[in-house]
């Protein structure tokens, strides 16, 4: 059995924090006009967990509009379920499929352990929520204003301090890896 | 752009390959979105608007 990367905080914040997890959030891939026509082709992830600073978070929250303190998008990363992860088809129809996985693989053993800095694996102490992994390779931005209109129905949970600090830690570290020449 | 006015949108959602809804998995999705734009709006000449494709 692997152990507990993460728990539910059990008072929800008013504002947005890091860590928290969104269900059904949409972002625009691309906008083309052609003769007549618009074309916008966004992309809808089941589930993104949000990547900011919490201190940005906060003052963002507390500060007015005209302020530069407040944010104008918010920055988040897929999540997704791990058993689709290990089924390889988590990406649905945006990327194909990579090969199927089970537990028990090293790589999967590895990657339930954390160890491989592309991927965060979460498993809750809570019952009411599936394994989840995040894939901090690819990590987007969402409108701050949609997110607070709609946080309510888009907000599946918090997560709690210490485990979201992790996770801030290791997509920091993730994205500020030096990349060698192949 | 925003003095054009935009049709009702023509929604493909892209599910799976074969163009399904696929409820069985919650994996991301595209959602295609075509605007027809039909009609100006703004103070433009008359010659201008007949420019329009």
């Amino acid at each position: 059995m692997s152990q507990i990367s993460a728990k539910k905080t059990k008072i929800t914040s008013p504002r947005i924090c890091q860590g928290d997890i969104f269900t059904n959030i949409e972002i625009i891939e691309s906008i083309n006009f052609v003769k007549s026509e618009m074309e916008i082709k966004k992309i809808c992830f089941p589930y993104s967990i949000c990547l900011n600073q919490e201190c940005d978070l906060e003052s963002d929250f507390k500060s007015k509009s005209e302020k530069d303190s407040r944010l104008l998008h918010i920055a988040i990363a897929p999540v997704f379920l791990f058993e689709q992860f290990l089924a390889g088809n988590h990406w649905g129809t945006i990327f194909t499929n990579t090969n199927r996985s089970k537990r028990g693989d090293t790589k999967i053993d590895l990657i339930m352990k954390n160890e491989i800095p592309r991927f965060h694996y979460l498993r809750f102490i809570d019952d009411d929520m599936p394994e989840f992994i995040i894939d901090f390779k690819h990590f987007f931005t969402i409108e701050r204003e949609y997110l607070y209109s709609n946080l309510d129905q888009l907000r599946l949970c918090s997560i709690d301090d210490l485990f979201k600090e992790k996770i801030s830690q290791r997509f920091s570290n993730f994205i500020s890896r030096i990349g060698l020449p192949v | 752009m925003d003095d054009l006015i935009i049709e009702a949108p023509d929604i493909n959602e892209n599910f799976n390959e074969d163009n399904e809804i696929n409820v069985d998995t919650f994996a991301p999705r595209r959602i295609v979105l075509k605007f027809k734009i039909s009609k100006h709006v703004s103070n433009i000449s008359e010659e201008d608007e007949n420019n329009i494709p």
